[in-house]
């Protein structure tokens, strides 16, 4: 959305809304609701358009919302006037790095205090272009499961499934991440000898700093020497922008998977953005987004969107493996004679980290889903 | 649930365990959708940029 007149649409929670650049470059996260009779406004995902037009009656609005045509206006009502028909807009938005957050609540704490850590985080991919900028702008992997939204939710920072949900991807045999550029070899989370979880994939950490937010610390999938023609090459661009010394820090491997409660996460291994969209309870849309990073050679790009669609296409090795076990979990909770979801595995081994200001535990424990439903009581209990 | 009880929500939720109804009510997940626009914080990543 560079330019004015560029929108895209989504939804928040189930409600749609559009994004619009402004001619003054603002931007603003509107309904997508008509104000006369109730019609979407814009129907496509993204596009350009100097004004947003009602295919239903014509209405006509602003990109900053403001309605400004009614046809045939004489037949509108003693006292109507436009300036109280404007889109309705999210009563609260924050942006940070190119990243917009809504809210659909008119009070709460404040988008920073939300976010809070989390920023680091979303540096940790953004400085990887040597513009400093991302564009999401290569497509996306978009597809719906039957399953609740917050399976996903819960198994972007879930280690605990690796080695299993996706052995044939982790294990010795299963090298789809030798398809990474600049990697010569694949992941060996499974010690196919011992047949069992590599040691090291045992010590993998996992984080939380409140408001249900958290991150994995880097794996065995990633050694941080990666060479290729194209990954060199990117190396050197980074490098003239930002230094060596400072290149070197953004591309020594740091984070896995980054949650952005409720329902975004960042993947630091095989770069991209997941927004997650509830449709009905046993009913969920994800859409995976590449990542092009702007600056960077386009060969360089190129390999970071082929392996995304190694790994989380919806013809993957990896995300389909998931979507496997969520659909059958949900399957499974129609059970109605054990009630109960275990998420024990590491209540009270949490640990405080302070030279991260965070509450650190294994990666593959489930302090990370613990801290999500202690956030989502939080919202539950304000909604009850 | 709809007409909500906090009390009853709270029951769902234990230290080590959560009840399957998190995953699989229609009334808890209402009241989801409609903490999203009453409870802080709720957002969704989008790129302006």
């Amino acid at each position: 959305m560079t330019n004015p007149g560029d929108y895209i649409t989504t939804e928040l929670g189930r409600q749609p809304v559009i994004m619009t650049r402004h001619r003054d470059g603002s931007v603003h996260v509107l309904l997508n609701r008509c104000t006369h009779r109730g019609a979407k406004v814009v129907n496509e995902r993204s596009g350009h358009a100097p004004r947003l037009v009602c295919c239903y009656h014509g209405w006509t609005y602003d990109t900053d919302g403001r309605l400004t045509n009614v046809p045939v206006p004489e037949g509108c009502g003693e006292g109507f006037d436009k300036a109280n028909f404007g889109l309705a807009r999210a009563p609260r938005t924050g942006e940070y790095r190119g990243f917009v957050f809504a809210s659909l609540a008119a009070t709460g704490p404040s988008f920073e205090d939300h976010i809070g850590a989390m920023k680091g985080n979303i540096d940790d991919l953004v400085d990887r272009a040597p513009d400093g900028e991302l564009a999401l702008d290569a497509g996306m992997h978009r597809y719906v499961y039957n399953g609740n939204w917050k399976l996903q939710v819960e198994n972007v920072l879930d280690s605990y499934h690796v080695p299993f949900g996706h052995a044939s991807t982790v294990n010795k045999q299963g090298v789809q991440f030798a398809r990474r550029e600049g990697d010569q070899k694949g992941a060996a989370v499974i010690e196919t000898e011992k047949k069992q979880t590599a040691t090291t994939w045992n010590d993998r950490k996992s984080f939380i700093v409140g408001n249900g937010h958290g991150w994995t610390s880097n794996t065995t999938l990633d050694d941080g020497k990666r060479s290729s023609p194209a990954f060199d090459a990117y190396r050197k661009v980074l490098a003239a922008k930002v230094g060596a010394e400072r290149a070197a820090q953004i591309l020594t491997p740091r984070l896995h998977n980054s949650l952005i409660y409720p329902n975004m996460s960042i993947m630091g291994l095989n770069i991209h953005v997941r927004v997650i969209k509830p449709i009905a309870v046993d009913r969920t849309e994800v859409t995976i987004y590449p990542i092009r990073l702007v600056g960077a050679p386009a060969a360089m790009n190129f390999g970071n969107i082929r392996l995304l669609n190694v790994t989380h296409s919806a013809a993957s090795f990896v995300q389909t493996d998931d979507l496997e076990s969520f659909v059958r979990t949900q399957k499974g909770l129609h059970s109605t004679l054990t009630d109960w979801v275990d998420i024990s595995r590491g209540l009270g081994a949490e640990e405080p980290d302070r030279e991260l200001n965070a509450t650190r535990g294994l990666a593959t424990h489930e302090m990370v889903v613990r801290a999500q439903f202690k956030a989502w009581l939080g919202y539950m209990r304000e909604a009850a | 649930m709809r007409n909500g009880h906090a009390n009853e929500i709270a029951k769902l939720i234990e230290p080590g365990r959560v009840h399957r109804r998190v995953y699989s009510d229609p009334d808890v997940f209402a009241l989801e959708m409609s903490a999203s626009s009453a409870a802080p914080g709720c957002s969704s990543g989008i790129r302006a940029r």
